[in-house]
C-alpha cells in the first residue's frame, strides 16, 4: 500500500483549498462566538432591568435572547463547520482514498448498500430498528473489490411503568467499522469466526458453551492455539472451514485483531469475507483547529485509510493463486 | 516447478489456470487432512478420558492413527506425468 510520502504530492493542491475553507470556518466561528457573547450580555442586562417591572417581560427577553443565540450559532458556527467538514471529506479524504485504491466511490453521508452487506454477512441476526451509516467507501485494492463504512445498528425495547407511561430504550447491536471484501477462494457454505467470550471467561470449561444450539452449524476446533484462544469458529462444513482458514490466514486474522485492538468478528459467506470491527472511533472527521499544513495531522488520516483498506493486504486477499479469478 | 527459467510461461493463461488448479487441489487436500486429523484427535480424547473411556472399553473402541503422508508423497506433483 502506498505510503504517506507518496500520496501527499497528489493531494497537496486540494489541501490548499481545504485549508482556506478551514480558515473561513474558523473566522466565522470566532465572529459567531463574539456575537453570541454580546447577545448574552445584552439579554442578561435587559432581563435584569425588566425583572423589577415585569417578571414575564424578563422571561420573554430571555427566550428571545436564546432564540437569537441559537440562530447565530447555527449560521455562524454550525453551518460553516458542516461546510468545512464536507469540503475536507470531498477534497482531502476522497482524493487520498483514490490514491490508495482504484475505482473509488466515496459517500461521506453513507450508502445503504453497506447495510445490505451487513445483512448478507449474517454476523448479527438481531432485528435492526435504527441504523446510522457514515463514510462509505467502495473501491478495488489490487485485485480485490472492497467496501467499508462506519455503521451503527440498534434495536429498541419499550417498557411500561405502573402509571402506563411508555419508555423506549435503544440497544446497540454493532457499532464500528464494517468491511466487506471479495475472498480469493470459492466456497459455498457459511463460516463464522467470532470473539471467544466463553473460553476467555471460563477457560477449558468455556468450550462446552461454544457448541451452537438450535443451529445447523458445527463447532470447528483448529490447531492454532493462539487463534483458538481469541476466536471461536462455527461452520456449515468442517472441511470448507479449514479450506478457508489456512494456518497463514489464522495468523493474519490475529494480526488484524491486534492492529485494531478491539473486538473483531468475521464471516465467510457467498465467497466474500465480512469483517465487523467494534470501535467507537469516528473515522475521517476533521479538526477545525488543526492546520492542514501540519504533515503529522494529515498522516493520521492516511493511517486511518491504511487501517481500513489495509485489511485486504493484511489478510492476503490479493494473492490470487487459486482457481477463483 | 522451475518456471523462473521460462518468463513467457508465467504469463500464459493456460499455465496460470493449471497453477491455480494445482494450488486449489493442494489446499483442498490439506483442508481434508486437517479435518480428518481434528476428528481423530477429538475421538482419541474421548476414548481416553473418563467417563467416556469406560464406554470405549466396553465396546472396544481403540485409538486411531492420524493421517500422515510419506516423504515421497510430499514431493511436488509431476504434472508432465499426470498429463501424459
Amino acid at each position: 500500500m502506498r505510503s504517506f510520502e507518496e500520496i501527499l504530492p497528489e493531494v497537496v493542491e486540494q489541501t490548499h483549498r481545504v485549508e482556506s475553507a478551514r480558515k473561513k470556518c474558523l473566522a466565522s466561528r470566532s465572529s459567531g462566538q463574539r456575537r453570541i457573547g454580546g447577545i448574552l450580555l445584552v439579554t442578561i442586562a435587559l432581563a435584569v432591568l425588566a425583572l423589577s417591572k415585569s417578571p414575564i417581560a424578563a422571561g420573554v427577553i430571555g427566550v428571545v435572547g436564546l432564540v437569537i443565540m441559537a440562530i447565530v450559532h447555527h449560521t455562524m458556527i454550525g453551518a460553516p463547520f458542516q461546510q468545512f467538514r464536507a469540503d475536507f471529506k470531498a477534497n482531502f479524504i476522497g482524493p487520498s482514498l483514490s490514491s490508495v485504491a482504484t475505482n473509488v466511490h466515496y459517500e461521506p453521508q453513507g450508502h445503504d448498500q453497506i447495510f445490505e452487506e451487513y445483512r448478507l454477512s449474517e454476523l448479527f441476526p438481531h432485528r435492526v430498528d435504527r441504523r446510522k451509516i457514515e463514510d462509505t467507501v467502495f473501491g478495488v485494492v489490487g485485485e480485490t473489490d472492497v467496501k467499508f463504512s462506519e455503521l451503527h445498528t440498534e434495536y429498541k425495547t419499550t417498557t411500561t411503568d405502573n402509571k402506563g407511561r411508555k419508555t423506549t430504550h435503544w440497544h446497540t447491536i454493532f457499532r464500528g467499522l464494517f468491511i466487506s471484501a471479495d475472498f480469493h477462494k470459492e466456497f459455498h457454505g457459511t463460516t463464522f469466526v467470532r470473539s471467544d467470550v466463553a473460553e476467555k471467561a471460563f477457560g477449558m470449561f468455556g468450550r462446552m458453551f461454544q457448541k451452537p444450539i438450535f443451529s445447523s452449524l458445527e463447532l470447528v476446533q483448529l490447531e492454532d492455539l493462539d487463534f483458538e484462544k481469541q476466536f471461536v469458529v462455527h461452520s456449515s462444513d468442517q472441511v470448507e472451514a479449514r479450506y478457508i482458514l489456512t494456518p497463514s490466514l489464522m495468523q493474519r486474522m490475529l494480526a488484524l485483531k491486534d492492529r485494531f485492538s478491539s473486538q473483531v468478528e468475521f464471516s465467510f459467506v457467498h465467497s466474500r469475507v465480512f469483517i465487523a470491527i467494534s470501535t467507537a472511533e469516528d473515522f475521517f472527521e476533521p479538526n477545525v483547529h488543526q492546520s492542514l499544513y501540519d504533515n503529522q495531522y494529515l498522516r493520521n488520516y492516511i493511517e486511518q485509510i491504511h487501517l481500513c483498506l489495509g485489511a485486504v493486504e493484511e489478510l492476503g486477499l490479493n494473492v490470487r493463486i487459486w482457481s477463483k479469478q | 516447478m522451475a518456471v523462473e527459467a521460462y518468463p513467457d510461461l508465467k504469463a500464459n493463461e493456460n499455465f496460470l489456470r493449471l497453477q491455480g488448479a494445482l494450488n486449489e487441489c493442494e489446499e483442498q487436500l490439506a483442508a481434508a487432512r486437517r479435518a480428518f486429523n481434528a476428528a481423530v484427535l477429538q475421538y482419541n480424547n474421548s476414548v481416553e478420558m473418563f467417563p467416556n473411556s469406560m464406554v470405549a472399553n466396553m465396546f472396544a473402541f481403540k485409538r486411531r492413527a492420524f493421517f500422515e503422508i510419506s516423504e515421497s508423497d510430499r514431493a511436488n506433483p509431476n504434472v508432465k506425468e499426470a498429463l501424459a
